[in-house]
């Protein structure tokens, strides 16, 4: 395991804690950030797509266990987010790096809450734009904060994408 | 761009195979379910230390965002208040829980429940689902589908009971459902939650709603029926809206719960009754009625 693969499992751990605390301590209308994808989003970017999507795979499943909706949606809704980042490949500009973020986001969220509705016996879709909205707008405010930190820690120097093509 | 080959879309296969099984497990089988409670346990256990250290700061975001649409007209008291509430902060919130908490235990003296108070240390990670973690858990002899209540009144149930941690499913989550009686009437029926700030009413007798027998203001408690997980005259919430539906056929009844959701701090879960206490032989004369909302019931 290499030391960039250690940092991210501990900034993805410190992350789902942090989603707990924003969601009870600084709310927006209820809902909280979900800063799993953030740091999920910075490990992507540049990263080989099969290896995203496994470290997505993985946080996904880590935080399905710690909700009530069914295990394993959360789990296919980052790795597959995670596959998306990876295979845009890494952008040297913030706007973009936030940009992809935010899409991320939006992304990793609707899959999640679609696979939910879905799949789980009594979740409510009535909630669901309102929460995909509010959670990728929150995000998009914290990610400007976060992003230029995780990169330093958890992206890779150099982008295998730019070996290929 | 990344080249997509043969062996990527056996991967993406893998990956929704594995998710398969995955839920088959969950769906299936309960080694998820345990899985569940050692992750919520070891989130407990750090979650109680993020809580610890972001506590006395909380209180000062909140103060802020409540002045904020006061903002003009208070610029300056405000200003001049900050530097008094950053050193009183951390003793003005132990003199709140320590409101809250007496009120907690007006509440469970009114109805003869047994109680372990506990603090709520996380929200969900998902806006999908309401729930709270608390930082007790087995250890202090909860355990799942236990009556967790608020100061204002019932605020959902235990699911998942670590040893020092334990998840509670809000009353607003829309998995959670509770039989109720309503009001003076004393009809009944059964609160569900919708996902969002309100309840929803059903399974209301449609006679008595066409009597106007439920009414707008009429307060809702659990009815406590044999087989209930919620004992009976537990405060709920305040019915907010009855309407009828364009072509008459049903009934939308919108409750508004007591609890404040959004500022969960201090709960009780209810872990039994209290034992009851032999009275000495001596009569004494019945007690005034008490102006705890659970003694309304």
């Amino acid at each position: 395991m290499t030391r960039r693969n250690v940092l991210f499992a501990i900034a993805a751990f410190v992350a789902l804690l942090a989603s707990g605390e924003l969601s009870l301590t600084l709310p927006i209308a209820g809902i909280g950030p979900d800063i799993a994808i953030i740091v999920l989003a910075a490990y992507a970017i540049g990263e080989r797509p099969r290896t995203a999507a496994t470290a997505g795979f993985v946080l996904g499943l880590a935080r399905d266990l710690l909700l009530t909706t069914p295990k394993g949606v959360g789990a296919l809704a980052y790795a597959l987010t995670a596959y998306g980042v990876a295979l845009l490949g890494m952008s040297r500009s913030a706007p973009a790096v936030i940009g992809t973020v935010v899409g991320a986001t939006l992304a990793s969220q609707l899959l999640f809450g679609i696979g939910a509705v879905l799949l789980g016996p009594q979740v409510d879709a009535s909630p669901l734009p309102r929460v995909v909205l509010i959670t990728t707008a929150y995000n998009a405010l914290v990610a400007p904060l976060l992003m230029p930190l995780l990169r330093r820690v958890i992206q890779p120097e150099s982008a295998p994408q730019a070996r290929d093509l | 761009m990344w080249r997509r080959t043969a062996r990527d879309r056996v991967f993406i296969g893998l990956l929704v195979l594995a998710t398969v099984v995955v839920l088959t497990l969950d769906f299936r089988t309960g080694v998820l379910q345990g899985l569940s409670g050692v992750a919520t346990q070891v989130a407990g256990v750090f979650q109680g230390g993020v809580r610890s250290f972001v506590r006395p700061f909380q209180n000062i975001f909140r103060t802020v965002g409540d002045l904020a649409s006061l903002r003009d007209a208070n610029r300056k008291l405000v200003e001049e208040n900050r530097r008094l509430r950053l050193e009183t902060e951390t003793f003005g919130d132990v003199a709140r829980e320590n409101v809250r908490i007496r009120t907690l235990l007006q509440l469970e003296e009114g109805s003869g429940l047994l109680a372990v108070h506990a603090e709520v240390i996380s929200s969900s990670l998902s806006g999908l689902e309401r729930s709270v973690i608390i930082d007790k858990g087995g250890n202090a002899r909860i355990t799942p589908d236990h009556a967790v209540l608020s100061p204002e009144g019932l605020a959902g149930r235990v699911i998942i009971a670590g040893s020092s941690s334990a998840k509670v499913l809000l009353l607003t989550d829309a998995q959670s459902a509770v039989g109720v009686r309503i009001g003076e009437s004393g009809e009944t029926g059964l609160v569900r939650g919708t996902g969002g700030r309100e309840l929803s009413l059903e399974l209301v007798s449609r006679s008595a709603l066409d009597q106007g027998a439920v009414k707008p203001g009429d307060v809702v408690v659990t009815s406590g029926y044999q087989g209930s997980i919620y004992p009976p005259g537990l405060p709920v919430g305040r019915i907010d809206h009855v309407t009828l539906a364009p072509r008459g056929t049903s009934y939308t009844i919108t409750v508004q719960p007591f609890v404040r959701f959004s500022a969960l701090d201090v709960v009780s879960v209810i872990i039994g009754r209290a034992p009851v206490i032999q009275a000495s032989p001596t009569p004494k004369p019945s007690p005034s009625p008490s102006s705890s909302p659970a003694a309304h019931q």
